[in-house]
């Protein structure tokens, strides 16, 4: 069981559905990266956990207290979630220690940022929660009385509220990096430093679970994978558990714990990152995540007879030994579509075998690594990833090997 | 080039949104609100048309055909047809020596031009009345009105074509057409709907004005519907006469509207070289000073004359000054609160929502826009004594006059104020435990300030010079520095009704200051 569960979750603006049936279980303490292309309800699915938008289907549960539910949709605000938008979104009529302080409760009057479920919120009523004293002290009581052992203990209300909120402000300044720069204006800072102060934010109120909406996309790319490593270690420090959305796979891949590929506002596959990468389960997440070598291939018990000879092959990302296997494979004989990754493939001097011998036809250098083109015997053109200081050079004949099982798919997926 | 330009990953997911709105609806409360916030506005137009009819169809008709009737609307809608059309030319050719030719002192030839919006039009006509005190009729009219209208066109034409891209042009001009058919075949489309604007405005402006015309003695539908009034037996008239007057500006309104296409922004973001103007730069900024010069120069002039002058000074009621400076600031600043009160959910709802509905309140909101403000004052009248009669000739009703009247600029200025702050921001408040009400207060309300503050300044300045609805609706005993100017004007007491001009120059200087400070400060943050 997930600390963080969604079932079944749908969202539709109007007529058009953006979310159908998504369901998505997120362990305690892990970093989820929810990866898609523009467009395909990534960020919606973000805002209707947050409670940013109403779900036309679907329960989600925080750590069993249930958030959103037949009947059940709590206010955005108590959630208990963090969230990190896009661009950092600082207020800037407030410096940078006030933005962080932001969350947490100043005075009596809003000291109950947790509450618990069986609140109906909304309605003009919820308007006006925290203003007045009978519904405050009416949230406090039930808070007391439905506390599950998995919630989080509220902060403890005690006398010296002012200093506590102070130091919370400048532990969590420091653990960003920026504790020199609490009394500066939003305005004056760079990209990545407001970011992080977003973050550290979104961390003060000790959130249940963070919510990221591609907080890395707006900033340049050298500072965007230095902060995004620092951001994920941060977030492992703190043992939070968050879900982040991206569309730019290698982030997805380098921070996740788990990444959920979506497409058309559908999960198509939730695994490790390196079970999404080496082991999609169709051919465009395949290519989505990666670059991809393609062939037109014919199975044969477990083995693709494909332009590089006969290889191993697993059907549609599943491992042949783990699987039951022959139930979902297909006949032998069947045409299947087969892909391969380019560093999966390998170069040794030619070889008697006529079938995998290629000539170099062209080389995209990247510095670490390039990208070889080959002419296979048959005119068939596949691309390999060769590490950097032994690339061959055009014209040269080689012989190509595949170190890895090659993925093998239903034609016309 | 989109191919190329989008991601190979083809979606079946809707378009993304615009940016700053939500997709989702309204919540309810909201548009309740704004809905009944946006009725208020219906009040005159619904009233006015209860009256009419009760009068009876067939009176209604016989009225409506009479010659008298017939040459106030004539009248009318040639002066409005006139100045429009001139506004449009001069406008036009101001705001393209103004963005095009490279003069000294640019910035200051820009706010100069923009001065004649400062001078309430019967201003105008009294400062030209110091110096030609038998100037009257539709050519009289037509060139005040003209001088004072033409900024309304030139300087949204000056913004447009500033934001126009010049490739289009110069690409007509490499494909062999002169500068004056390339300006018209590639430039013209980008501005138009900036021109147009501003001509739906002069035309609105001279139709509904009422001061001007009646100072140069020019017979139209506004003169007519308060001498109607005036006469108070035949109070049929001059509901019939605003009916009339309504239905001609709600046909220039729907005009526009037909005629605002949909101008696919060009993305080219180069803008037209200046060009220097050489010798001829005396007649370009004559052309330019021409609106300015005859609509503030020459009146407040022939005003600071007639002030000067010793008998003047030694005339000069101080006590009545006074109490005329002070009516004048309290019923603008109580117009300028309510009218911000009132359009704050309804600009709040068109901020931040879209939808039919969400249009069809605020269009609502704006009605007073398109109402003169004789006929909000004459339905008013109207409405009070048959509803409210405990209100009649009280300020409630002519405040709520000036609410009605000049909701349309609030609302424009407080929803581009909230429609600055980002939603996100508003997001992220909620995430960090803080409840809508909150939110709103904390985050959206505070950062809204400016737009909010210029919108009731608005308002208030519109107040202060407001005239018709004035005169109709002012409690007994209470004149403004309008009013008084407006009634020693009608009795050729140019010496006496000068302190009231200064006045009210002075007066209606503040908010503009306070204007300029805030939209300087707004700048620069």
């Amino acid at each position: 069981m997930g600390w963080v569960t969604i079932q079944g979750m749908g969202v539709a603006y109007g007529d058009s559905r953006v979310l159908d049936d998504v369901s998505l279980r997120i362990p305690r303490g892990s970093l989820v990266a929810v990866l898609g292309p523009s467009g395909c309800g990534k960020t919606t699915l973000l805002r209707a956990i947050a409670g940013l938008l109403p779900v036309t289907a679907g329960t989600i549960t925080v750590g069993g207290r249930l958030v959103t539910g037949p009947g059940v949709q709590r206010a955005p605000e108590k959630r208990g979630m963090g969230w990190v938008p896009q661009d950092a979104s600082l207020f800037p009529h407030l410096t940078v220690g006030e933005n962080i302080g932001f969350g947490l409760p100043r005075t009596r009057q809003s000291d109950d940022l947790y509450c618990e479920p069986g609140e109906t919120a909304g309605g003009v009523g919820g308007l006006f929660a925290g203003l007045t004293r009978r519904a405050r002290a009416n949230r406090t009581r039930h808070a007391s009385l439905h506390t599950t052992p998995l919630a989080p203990a509220p902060i403890t209300p005690d006398r010296s509220r002012r200093t506590s909120r102070a130091a919370r402000i400048a532990e969590l300044a420091t653990l960003v990096g920026l504790a020199e720069l609490v009394d500066r204006a939003p305005s004056q800072l760079s990209g990545g430093q407001a970011q992080r102060v977003s973050l550290a934010r979104a961390l003060a109120p000790r959130p249940d679970l963070m919510l990221l909406d591609e907080p890395f996309a707006a900033l340049d790319p050298l500072l965007r994978s230095a902060l995004r490593t620092e951001v994920a270690a941060l977030l492992r420090s703190q043992h939070n558990t968050s879900l982040l959305v991206t569309h730019d796979q290698e982030e997805a891949l380098s921070l996740a714990d788990f990444v959920a590929v979506m497409r058309g506002g559908e999960i198509l596959q939730f695994g490790s990152p390196a079970d999404v990468y080496e082991r999609p389960v169709d051919p465009w997440v395949a290519g989505f995540v990666g670059d991809t070598v393609e062939l037109d291939g014919v199975w044969q018990g477990g083995r693709v007879a494909c332009g590089l000879g006969s290889l191993p092959a697993d059907w549609m990302g599943a491992r042949a030994v783990n699987d039951g296997g022959a139930a979902s494979a297909p006949a032998d004989g069947t045409s299947v579509r087969v892909l391969l990754r380019p560093e999966w493939l390998t170069l040794s001097a030619p070889s008697t075998e006529r079938q995998t011998d290629a000539a170099t036809t062209a080389i995209a250098y990247a510095g670490h690594d390039a990208l070889v083109s080959f002419t296979l015997a048959g005119g068939l053109v596949v691309r390999a990833r060769v590490a950097a200081p032994d690339l061959p050079r055009v014209g040269d004949r080689l012989s190509l090997g595949v170190r890895q099982n090659a993925l093998a798919y239903p034609l016309g997926s | 080039m989109t191919e190329l330009l989008s991601p190979p990953f083809e979606t079946d997911a809707p378009p993304p949104r615009a940016p700053g709105r939500y997709r989702w609806g309204a919540p309810p409360w909201l548009l309740v609100l704004a809905a009944l916030c946006a009725a208020t506005a219906t009040i005159p137009l619904v009233y006015l048309v209860v009256r009419t009819t009760e009068a009876g169809l067939t009176e209604l008709l016989d009225t409506l055909v009479r010659p008298r009737v017939l040459q106030l609307t004539i009248n009318t809608a040639l002066l409005a047809a006139a100045v429009t059309l001139s506004c449009l030319v001069l406008g036009t050719i101001c705001a393209w020596i103004l963005t095009r030719i490279r003069l000294s002192f640019q910035r200051t030839l820009l706010l100069v031009s923009a001065l004649p919006l400062a001078v309430p039009s019967y201003l105008a006509a009294y400062g030209w009345l110091v110096w030609f005190p038998h100037l009257n009729g539709f050519w009289a009219s037509w060139f005040v009105m003209t001088m004072v209208c033409t900024p309304y066109v030139t300087l949204p034409v000056a913004a447009a074509l500033r934001g126009a891209s010049a490739d289009l042009e110069s690409v007509a001009r490499t494909l062999g057409r002169g500068p004056l058919r390339a300006f018209a075949a590639a430039t013209w489309p980008q501005i138009r709907p900036a021109a147009i604007a501003g001509a739906l405005l002069v035309c609105l402006y001279s139709l509904s004005d009422f001061g001007l015309v009646s100072m140069l003695r020019f017979q139209t539908l506004t003169w007519g519907i308060n001498a109607a009034y005036g006469a108070s037996f035949d109070r049929n008239q001059a509901a019939l006469l605003a009916l009339v007057l309504v239905v001609l500006a709600l046909v220039v309104v729907a005009g526009e509207r037909r005629s605002r296409r949909q101008v696919s922004s060009v993305p080219g973001r180069s803008t037209m070289p200046t060009r220097s103007p050489g010798r001829t730069w005396p007649v370009y900024v004559a052309v330019l000073l021409a609106a300015p010069l005859a609509g503030v120069v020459v009146p407040v002039v022939g005003l600071l004359s007639r002030l000067l002058e010793a008998e003047t000074l030694r005339a000069i009621d101080v006590p009545r000054l006074i109490e005329a400076v002070g009516a004048t600031l309290g019923l603008a600043l109580a117009a300028a609160v309510v009218a911000v009160l009132v359009a704050l959910p309804i600009a709040a709802l068109a901020a931040r929502y879209s939808g039919r509905l969400v249009a069809v309140i605020e269009a609502v909101g704006f009605l007073g826009h398109a109402l003169p403000g004789i006929v909000v004052g004459l339905s008013l009248v109207f409405f009070a004594l048959a509803a409210v009669p405990t209100f009649y000739q009280t300020s409630v009703v002519l405040v709520f006059a000036y609410v009605v009247l000049f909701m349309p600029r609030a609302i424009g200025s407080v929803r581009s104020g909230i429609a600055t702050v980002p939603p996100s921001l508003g997001d992220v408040s909620r995430m960090l435990g803080l409840s809508p009400f909150q939110t709103w207060w904390r985050v959206t309300a505070r950062l809204a300030l400016p737009g909010i503050a210029i919108g009731a300044l608005l308002v208030a300045i519109s107040a202060m010079k407001e005239l018709p609805a004035t005169l109709l609706l002012r409690p007994t005993g209470v004149s403004t520095l309008a009013t008084e100017l407006w009634s020693r004007t009608a009795l050729f007491e140019f010496g006496a009704a000068a302190p009231y001009a200064a006045a009210l120059v002075l007066v209606a200087m503040v908010p503009a200051v306070l204007l300029s400070g805030i939209r300087g400060t707004a700048r620069e943050n």
